[in-house]
Formats: C-alpha cells, structure tokens, sequence
C-alpha cells in the first residue's frame, strides 16, 4: 500500500490496530470463559440458594 | 556498568539526571534497599532483636507499596534504554513504546520465576516447610498461572499492536521475522495457553514446566533486545558478542545467589514460622 501523506500511514495502521484490539477484546473474553469454565461456583448467600 | 562499588557516583556525586541509566541505577539502589528492609524481620527473628523486628514490622505495608512502585519504574527504565537507539534495533524488536513492552512482561517474568523457584525449593527444602507452607503452595501457584496466562496473553496483544502500529508487518516473511514468530509464538503464545490449560485442569506439573518456558522465553527476548536484534545491520564479527570472562562472571553471580539462598534458608525463618512469632505473619 502506498502511502501519499503521513495521514494516510497514520490511517492505515490505526484502522488495523482498532480492528486488533477488538479481537483481542472477544479473545480474552474467550480465555476467560476457558479458563473459568470447570471453577467451582463460590455461594455467597447459601441461605438465599435455598429459596 | 558492571561496577556495583561505583554506585556512589550516579546516586550521590554526578547525578545525571536526564539520563534513563540514572533511573534505572537509583531504583535498582533504592529496591534493592527496600527489599533488604522488606526482609530484615526474618534475619531480626532469628538475631532474637525483638525491638528492632517490631519496628520494622509495622512498615511492612509501606515498604511493600514503594516496593511495586519502584519495580514497575526500573522494569520500563530498563526498556526505555533502547528508546535511544531506533536506528540499531531490528524493527521488529524497536517500538516506541519498548518501556510498555518490557513492563508488561515482566509481570508473567516475575509470577512464573516464583513458581519455578518454590517448586526448586521445593524439591531441595520439603522438609524445612511447616504445614501452612505447604498446604497453601498448591493454591498459590494455581492462582499465579491464572495470572501469568492472563499477563502473557496481554504481552502478546501488546507485541501485536507494537508491529501494526509502525505497519512493520512485511517483516515477518523474513528471516527475521521467523526469528521474532519463535519467540512471540514459542515463548509467548505456546505459555499463555499451557497455562491457561494448566489453571484449567489444576495440572500442577504443567504449570511447572510451563513457568521454566516462561522465565526462557523472557531472558530469550531481553537477549534478542540487547544483542541479537541490536546492530543488526552490522556484520557478526563487529557486533557485540559477551567476552569469557563476562560469561563466568554472570554465572558466579548466580552461583552466589544460590549459595547466599541456602545460607539464609538453612538458617532463618523462612519456610516456617518462628517459634516465638507463632501467627504473627
């Protein structure tokens, strides 16, 4: 890609950047729900469990 | 550099005080004072100065609070170093933002290099461990691989973001860039994951291996940082290679660690609680 202006670089790399961050956002989402998923649940309030 | 006696120099008599080495020698001076300090109350238990072990006792909190600050300034002073020399650096490895990259890993350095020095404890000093030591070290390192998985997947994102952001992606078809994908990928990546499956499956032994990986991965990229990616440009025989004697020099400097570590574990109340300070910790 060729680059006329130093806006158009900072336009191109930021756009990528954006669209990273939004994956990293839904990975660490994923990582998370990964890591968590044979956790045992904590019971705060038992006694409301009950109800 | 090199030359701990001449401490006095930069702290006390030239300070340079635009310069990041400054930074980075005052909080190397005032951590490492902070962490003899932070410590004293093991060695005091043991001398029996109970006074003076109360005293410092009660700064505990303090001390723990400036010691995170002045860790976190000397991790990112340690990479802002190369901020000066953009020219020298392979791109892949240069990033304006080099004080970020070497902060952030530094946090899965650290969480990994305390699994892999208690389970070496572990195997070397079982028997000096009370049961509160070791009934909670199961816990402790399930938590810090958690940590640590989570802290490498942002150290990847962050190694990521550094590429696209100078468009340094064309790289990565070379040599280079083969180089730069073992460690991100091998060393960071590979971890980030063998954690999160360890922490998972409570898999102690995966963790174990996997903190080993780690602490490589992360001595791997500050070598790739100072020597390997540095005057890249330059043929290999004038580029900066370690002499002999820099080499047997860091391994005694080891060497003393580890036997100073088994004077003082050997001795004081390290791995259990001292008799007359029964939950007092």
């Amino acid at each position: 890609m060729e680059y006329y202006v130093y806006h158009d670089f900072m336009m191109h790399t930021k756009s990528i950047t954006y669209i990273l961050m939004g994956l990293f956002v839904l990975g660490f989402w994923g990582m998370w729900a990964f890591m968590t998923s044979r956790d045992e649940e904590i019971h705060k309030f038992p006694e409301h469990d009950k109800e | 550099m090199g030359r701990p006696y001449r401490l006095v120099y930069p702290i006390f008599l030239q300070p340079g005080t635009t310069s990041l080495l400054y930074e980075v020698g005052l909080c190397v001076f005032l951590y490492v004072t902070v962490l003899a300090i932070e410590f004293s109350p093991a060695a005091l238990e043991w001398l029996g100065m109970k006074k003076l072990r109360n005293t410092v006792h009660k700064l505990t909190l303090a001390l723990t609070v400036f010691g995170v600050v002045l860790s976190t300034l000397h991790q990112s002073s340690l990479g802002a170093l190369y901020i000066a020399a953009p020219s020298k650096m392979h791109p892949l490895w240069y990033s304006p933002y080099l004080a970020v990259l070497f902060f952030v890993s530094s946090i899965p350095a650290g969480l990994s290099m305390v699994i892999f020095e208690g389970t070496l404890a572990h195997k070397a000093w079982h028997h000096m461990m009370d049961k509160t030591h070791r009934d909670e070290s199961e816990g402790v390192i399930l938590g810090f691989a958690r940590g640590a998985s989570i802290a490498l997947a942002a150290y990847f994102c962050v190694k990521l973001v550094a590429v696209a952001y100078d468009n340094n992606w064309h790289y990565l078809a070379t040599g280079w860039g083969a180089w730069w994908l073992v460690e991100v990928l091998g060393f960071v990546a590979l971890p980030s994951l063998l954690y999160a499956i360890g922490s998972r499956e409570k898999n102690i032994t995966l963790i174990k291996w996997t903190s080993a990986l780690t602490v490589f991965g992360i001595i791997l990229n500050r070598f790739n940082v100072s020597m390997v990616a540095f005057n890249w440009q330059l043929p290999a025989d004038q580029r900066y290679f370690p002499s002999f004697l820099e080499i047997m020099f860091s391994i005694f400097v080891v060497t003393l660690g580890v036997t100073v570590y088994r004077f003082i574990v050997s001795r004081m109340p390290i791995f259990f609680e001292h008799p007359e300070y029964k939950d007092a910790h």
